[in-house]
């Protein structure tokens, strides 16, 4: 059974890895042991954009067969914006011209028209945190050593940004502030517990702000956060329970330090993840999780928290493993472990509804 | 790579045996969760399935290597089988006259798919090769992005950068025999637009074309698509309204997938090295597993195959098998898409009375899909929850079934009759007890006659149907032996009437007996559960009350285990609010 864990942590060296997942026509504009602003450029992908067709003949007023004389560029040829396709003479010395609005490659000329590849664009990831190359991974990316926190989150609506954390809120499980929507949030990464109205996400959108971290959204509202043009992070998920106590308290620490959300699409993790500048001295280093093929087991006295049900959030400790099926409630026969929570309580919960506290 | 045994055994001076039956299997499925081995071994004359091991799968990253779980698998499967498969290198051991070394048949699934982005070409939208097509493609992981018909393809440039910006992975053209003067040129048109969208990528990262149209525009179309020796051709799909020829296309489209995908999963062309197997598609064992039930049953027999990347769905009765895969409706991360898609206002009134009266069921229902999207392995804490995972599931099974009907030449309005149900995947962790799972079904399908039922806990269906093919009389050996779990007979009663009116009366006796062990007069509204005892043979008469007539039905050769005679006494269909009943009423023989 793969168990699912959540990264909290604070004060570390650690490395996280900005990468395309494609292997063709990456550059790597930075070498190993270079340090990092934010902003900087770390891996460029050469991307198709896709084609543009000129409708030359009709353009000119021409039959497709007539093109052929009129033709001022052939297939092969590269064109920039503006470049001469077709010429069409007129009476008095005066002409119609038909130019290029791309710049790209001529690939056909068909039916009267000119297909023209669009010269591939360069789509940059930047590194959106300060730290050092530790590591430049050859036609996919680089491993960017970082000093601070990091907090792995349940989802993002797969725009990356960065800004400076700014608390919005009064506790893990409130709303905004609707003061806060008026006041200056620009470069802001805005921090609420629970956003339920689409209000909000309207107000945030328009204020400057770089991106949100919220602990949960409401159901009504999931699809239209994820096509928001702003960086949005859930540390929890959908619902109304708000944020992960001890990762809001984390956030609260780090207000006003240099933020990023990550969408995990370029990481190795595939993680939404919160990464903060610390100024502090790290501890210690992790290393990437994922060098070895390896699984993470359950562990007396590990904190995990659980992520369904009623008590979905709440956080506890291991006090003892099943390693034999155990049936619960429903029926179901899973392994899992006995939890004690914050207040008392200790009842088992299935392995698979653990998220283990890393 | 495969390692003779001999070589490590020093078995080289052994005279060569004589060939005899292959007496050890080996069978992996390399699923989107899971890998799974299945040993199966010949003992005293018949084979059975002696161990099983599910790994998480790996071929996505962090470990982006599928063989690394397909190893583990195997290693697992030796620790419990206590049956040497590898040696200290990780070679296979191929099998030698020694018990309890090596194996004789390596048989390798796939069933993590990625989506296949599909574009259809027809003369008309009306044409029936259209409909053809599009039930055709939804046996394959794919997706219907465009369908380009005479009627729709005016406009050169606009379907041409379409197809540009938006390459498809393969294009299907298609259309039945010609009706009147005009109706070629169409098609042509089309073919012409795609043939100049295709021919702007380069020939190595063209879309896959493949013409299955009448033979009339053979050559005009030929031509106007302008791809040579790259068109991959096949007999007419659907040459007129009554006929199909699918054979020759699915085989085609097979290919493509096969040869496309397989490359495309991080470490699989190393397992296909390491054990000398090409894999299957999972999908083709599912549907020669549920033609050999149809044909077994001699009725309609459907499996449910409910899991995190899709709901597959193959229904087959003598001469007809059809396998629809909805990856819309899984139980992953399409979860919240689906969730908008679901009528949830209607739905959630199925949701059990415990939840909060103050918070609206339809919300909550809403916001436990999404939250399933996110974390997908989670199983119901609370009774309530349980409540919300019975009623998703039955909301996506019963889009699932409904919109398949038509293909299927059933009406979506009518109660579904089937003789066999085969259940596998992660509905069965969801739905935990069999009295859960059953009232699922019962609600998702709206089933009627009676209908006996199993699930698969050992994910054994699609590799037992691929060894039916290589070894059937292995593949016999084990399905009927113990590669499935009987839930029974799930007896829906057709019609509506009047609630506490007498609808069925149920007698169970041993087999050879005349005296019942059970007598019971089920109502119009009751849930009622029929235990049998263990051990022994039984016989269930079954009599259906209508009015003037009893109609009366017996259930042979039931083999008293854990199995139960389940019998829904609620309408066909379902009426809300007066069918949301769940409590079973158990009875057991005296």
């Amino acid at each position: 059974m793969s168990l699912h864990t959540t990264i909290i942590e604070s004060n570390k060296k650690f490395v996280i890895h900005r990468m395309f997942d494609t292997d063709s026509n990456i550059r790597i504009p930075v070498s190993s042991g270079q340090t990092l602003s934010p902003v900087q450029i770390v891996a460029q992908a050469h991307q198709e954009t896709g084609y543009e067709i000129v409708t030359a003949a009709k353009q000119l007023g021409i039959g497709p067969s007539d093109l052929k004389s009129h033709l001022k560029a052939q297939v092969g040829d590269q064109v920039k914006l503006g470049s001469l396709l077709a010429e069409k003479r007129r009476a008095f010395g005066r002409s119609i011209h038909v130019s290029s609005e791309v710049a790209g490659t001529i690939v056909d000329i068909i039916n009267g028209n000119i297909f023209i590849a669009r010269t591939p664009e360069d789509v940059n990831l930047r590194a959106l945190v300060s730290g050092q190359v530790t590591q430049v991974l050859q036609n996919k990316g680089v491993a960017i050593e970082v000093e601070g926190a990091r907090i792995q989150a349940v989802w993002s609506n797969d725009i990356e940004g960065s800004g400076q954390l700014m608390i919005q809120t009064e506790s893990p499980t409130s709303k905004i502030n609707m003061a806060a929507l008026d006041a200056d949030l620009f470069n802001a990464i805005v921090v609420v517990g629970h956003i339920e109205s689409p209000n909000t996400l309207h107000r945030l959108a328009e204020s400057g702000a770089k991106g949100v971290i919220a602990g949960t959204i409401s159901a009504e509202l999931f699809q239209s956060a994820a096509g928001w043009n702003l960086p949005l992070v859930l540390t929890d998920g959908a619902g109304f329970g708000g944020m992960y106590p001890p990762m809001f308290q984390m956030l609260s620490e780090n207000s006003g330090k240099e933020t990023a959300l990550f969408n995990g699409k370029y990481s190795l993790s595939g993680r939404a993840e919160i990464v903060i500048a610390q100024d502090a001295p790290a501890e210690t280093i992790t290393s990437s999780p994922h060098k070895n093929f390896s699984r993470t087991e359950l562990a007396l006295g590990q904190t995990v928290r659980l992520i369904t049900g009623e008590n979905r959030g709440k956080s506890g400790t291991i006090q003892k493993i099943y390693n034999w099926p155990q049936i619960t409630i429903n029926g179901v026969r899973s392994k899992g472990a006995d939890v004690e929570f914050e207040n008392g309580e200790q009842f088992f919960v299935p392995t698979p509804n653990l998220d283990i506290i890393m | 790579m495969i390692q003779e045994a001999n070589t490590e055994d020093q078995l080289k001076d052994q005279p060569p045996a004589p060939p005899k039956a292959p007496s050890t299997f080996l069978l992996v499925d390399i699923g989107e969760r899971h890998t799974t081995a299945l040993l199966i071994q010949r003992v005293a004359g018949f084979c059975r399935l002696v161990s099983r091991a599910a790994v998480p799968s790996t071929h996505k990253s962090p470990h982006s290597n599928a063989g690394d779980g397909v190893l583990e698998a195997i290693q697992t499967l030796e620790e419990i089988g206590n049956q040497k498969i590898l040696t200290s290198n990780n070679d296979l051991v191929l099998h030698t006259e020694q018990r309890g070394r090596g194996i004789d048949k390596f048989l390798i699934s796939i069933s993590m798919e990625r989506i296949i982005r599909t574009v259809v070409v027809a003369p008309s939208v009306e044409d029936p090769a259209v409909e053809s097509a599009v039930h055709l493609l939804q046996r394959f992981p794919s997706k219907l992005e465009k369908l380009f018909t005479g009627g729709n393809t005016h406009d050169l440039i606009e379907d041409v950068t379409w197809l540009a910006n938006n390459r498809p992975d393969l294009v299907l053209i298609v259309g039945s025999d010609p009706r009147g003067r005009g109706y070629g040129k169409q098609i042509v048109r089309a073919a012409t637009h795609v043939g100049i969208g295709v021919r702007q990528f380069s020939k190595a990262s063209r879309p896959e074309v493949i013409y299955a149209a009448s033979g009339h525009w053979d050559e005009d179309v030929k031509q106007a698509l302008d791809l040579g020796a790259e068109l991959k051709t096949a007999p007419n799909l659907r040459p007129d309204a009554r006929h199909e020829r699918v054979k020759p296309v699915r085989k085609l489209i097979e290919d493509v997938i096969r040869r496309d995908h397989l490359s495309q999963i991080p470490g699989l062309v190393e397992v296909m090295r390491w054990s000398g197997e090409v894999p299957y598609a999972r999908n083709e064992g599912l549907a020669i597993f549920a033609r050999f039930q149809a044909a077994l049953v001699d009725g309609p027999v459907l499996i449910l195959d409910h899991d995190v990347n899709g709901l597959t769905m193959v229904y087959a009765k003598p001469n007809f098998t059809d396998l629809i895969i909805r990856s819309d409706l899984g139980l992953g991360k399409t979860l919240g898409q689906a969730a908008g898609e679901l009528d949830l206002a209607e739905l959630s009134q199925w949701v059990g009375t415990t939840s909060s009266a103050a918070e609206n069921s339809e919300n909550l229902l809403h916001t436990h899909m999404i939250n399933r999207s996110l974390f997908p392995n989670a199983i119901a804490q609370s009774k309530q929850e349980l409540s919300l995972d019975l009623v998703m599931l039955q909301g996506l099974i019963r889009k699932g079934v409904q919109e398949a009907s038509n293909a299927w030449g059933l009406d979506p309005e009518v109660p579904l009759s089937i003789k066999r149900l085969f259940v596998r995947g992660k509905i069965l962790e969801l739905t935990g007890d069999g009295e859960s799972l059953i009232l699922t079904l019962f609600n998702a399908l709206q089933l009627q006659g009676e209908c006996e039922t199993f699930i698969d806990p050992h994910n054994a269906m699609a590799l037992l149907g691929q060894l039916l093919e290589q070894e059937p009389t292995a593949a016999v050996d084990v399905i009927e032996a113990d590669a499935f779990l009987s839930l029974g007979w799930l007896v829906g009663i057709p019609g509506r009437g009047r609630k506490g009116k007498n609808a069925v009366s149920v007698e169970l006796k041993e087999s050879n007996s005349t005296e019942p062990i059970v007598q019971e007069n089920i109502a119009r509204g009751d849930l009622v559960s029929i235990g049998l005892p263990n051990g022994g043979n039984y016989e269930a008469t079954l009599r259906y009350k209508r009015i003037g007539l009893s109609n009366m039905k017996t259930l042979e050769e039931i083999e008293g285990f854990k199995a139960r005679i389940w019998v829904d006494g609620r309408g066909r269909p379902a009426v809300l609010p007066d069918d949301q009943i769940s409590m079973w009423n158990h009875i057991s023989p005296t």
